[in-house]
């Protein structure tokens, strides 16, 4: 149970991170944390259940995030080059 | 079968436009429509074949069963007529169609796996396939608006996409599998346990969530506006027409096999979630200028309607699955349809969209086939008899009733009845209103151009079709 407790706090300091910050760096780094609090709570409920496909699925998992990340920071930077910063605050092209 | 050919197309093709660096669009895009028609031809003969697959010796992770050939035909569609829009579009700004095709054919592929998938990590990973290529054609034009359009998509659908992740793993930790049929044989155990079930219904929150961000229902659905209206216009009509038909139809699938343990706990969720979800998107519509921006808040009104299906799926399963399919066929086609249109609405020498609510003013005179076309697909859209939008909108309505749902039929009525407004707005504009509203000093120019003509003209048929015949529809879903 305290490893459920632990997933979830982590997760919960991504979803905050992700809400409060405004650095899309940062923003991208809550993201991971929320999926690596995710991998604890498969390590976890596999342990309980005593079989290995939620361990399966952390492994699936690094590569998803590796992916995502990719992604996420190719456009990072193509929103870099265009208008030279990474603060979200500065985005207001379209009508809110 | 089909989703070997897809990924091959896309594999080739990618390798080509590599070592190749001089192919021209047109081969490529052959090569690309060529796969599609594999894959529709393939599941139709999957549909009408009497074997399943069901066993082949290792964990196929996957279903293929009329749903999921159904759905494949849908999602060919769909990319076949964001294709072919685009190859024009993408000429004229100097783009690479290449690599525009190859995200195009690797998206379809997440959302066929998505799809068939019976595996929650399946679906998910088919999920994360459509999404990540689904950020990098939201950002293809190389301007301003597309790139924020893009992370705004990125950032919302990556957190999405973590707490769908979220969903499924409590889902492992209430049945200990994340095969989706696997929790059926729980049930029993599962009433006992009372934990489990408190987990259980955690993990459908979490799971509800995180579809409600890929199909854009409320109260999940901000950034759909902003980033259908910065996305170019094909990768637009891709968003709303193949994603959320994917999207759902997993959706489908996952929420079919939680009702069994859930009971109609889900039921009232997916009730307000409905009722909420069209209201917003016709109330917001209404006050749109800009036609693209409308059309993405009647996307968001039409999950709504789908959402219907949802509602009554756990009385009636089976008039579910063919009333959902049904409208997602309809929608992507019509949708379809109208993004071609604004397509080709352009300037000479102007490389932005033309898509304000005034470049429409006297498009009757001018181009008067051209304005009929997206008369009636706007007709279509808000429901109007002789098209196809109206069977759909029927056909759900219909089983909502026949399940007992009559005050959800009525707000769903009413709320159509608002969306004949909005949809109305363009027609009268293009027909009547040159004086109504501020003229661009220069006049649109249409150059016709032969592929998003052609598939304004496909849809258009099919639109006709469905909405004339569609008996011969409905009994081909409900085989």
């Amino acid at each position: 149970m305290n490893y459920l407790i632990l997933a979830i706090v982590i997760f919960c300091i991504g979803v905050l991170g992700l809400l409060v910050r405004r650095n899309l760096i940062v923003m991208l780094m809550s993201v991971e944390l929320m999926l690596s609090a995710t991998n604890i709570t498969f390590v976890y409920f596999s342990k309980v259940w005593g079989v290995l496909d939620g361990q399966v699925a952390v492994l699936l998992n690094f590569v998803m995030a590796a992916c995502e990340a990719a992604v996420g920071l190719a456009i990072i930077v193509q929103l870099f080059k265009l208008k030279g910063t990474v603060d979200i605050g500065n985005w207001r092209e379209l009508k809110k | 079968m089909p989703l070997i050919a897809v990924l091959g197309a896309a594999i080739i093709i990618l390798l080509l436009i590599s070592w190749w660096k001089r192919a021209s669009g047109e081969l490529l895009l052959i090569m690309a429509v060529a796969a599609l028609c594999a894959v529709v031809m393939f599941s139709w003969n999957g549909l009408l074949s009497p074997f399943t697959v069901i066993d082949v010796g290792f964990p196929l992770m996957a279903a293929f069963d009329n749903l999921s050939y159904l759905s494949f035909i849908i999602l060919a569609i769909a990319s076949f007529l964001s294709l072919v829009a685009s190859y024009n579009y993408v000429k004229e700004r100097g783009q690479n169609f290449g690599a525009y095709i190859v995200l195009i054919l690797f998206a379809l592929f997440g959302g066929m796996i998505m799809s068939c998938g019976t595996n929650l990590i399946a679906i998910f990973i088919g999920l994360e396939t459509l999404s990540l290529s689904a950020y990098a054609l939201a950002g293809y034009n190389k301007d301003l608006a597309s790139g924020e359009a893009s992370i705004k998509y990125f950032v919302l659908g990556a957190a999405a996409s973590a707490i769908l992740l979220l969903g499924i793993a409590f889902y492992f930790g209430a049945s200990g599998s994340f095969e989706i049929s696997n929790i059926r044989l729980q049930v029993m155990n599962l009433q006992a346990e009372v934990t489990n079930k408190n987990i259980f219904l955690l993990s459908a929150a979490l799971i509800i969530t995180g579809f409600g961000f890929k199909t854009a229902s409320v109260p999940f659905q901000w950034w759909a506006p902003d980033v259908y209206e910065g996305s170019p216009l094909p990768v637009t009509t891709f968003f709303a027409t193949a994603v959320k038909a994917a999207a759902f139809v997993a959706f489908y699938r996952i929420v079919s096999s939680m009702i069994p343990v859930t009971g109609d706990t889900l039921m009232q969720a997916f009730y307000v979630i409905a009722v909420l979800t069209m209201t917003f998107g016709n109330v917001c519509a209404i006050y749109q200028d800009n036609v693209k921006r409308m059309l993405a808040y009647s996307s968001i009104a039409h999950a709504g309607y789908i959402m219907i299906a949802f509602v009554f799926m756990s009385r009636d399963m089976i008039a579910a699955k063919e009333a959902m399919l049904f409208y997602l066929l309809t929608y992507t086609v019509m949708t379809a349809g109208a993004f071609a249109c604004l397509t080709m609405l352009k300037r000479k020498g102007v490389n932005h969209e033309l898509t304000d609510i005034s470049n429409l003013a006297a498009l009757g005179k001018r181009s008067p086939w051209f304005a009929f076309a997206f008369s009636v697909f706007l007709l279509s859209l808000a429901g109007f008899p002789p098209t196809a939008g109206f069977f759909a909108k029927f056909y759900i309505f219909k089983s909502a009733i026949q399940n007992g749902f009559v005050n959800l039929a009525i707000i769903a009525v009413i709320n159509s009845l608002i969306s004949v407004y909005y949809y109305m707005r363009p027609v009268v504009v293009m027909y009547f209103g040159s004086d109504q509203l501020p003229r661009v000093s220069e006049s649109t120019d249409e150059e016709f151009n032969y592929s998003t003509a052609g598939v304004i003209i496909l849809c258009m048929i099919l639109v006709l079709i469905l909405g004339l015949f569609p008996n011969a529809v409905l009994s081909m879903i409900g085989m």
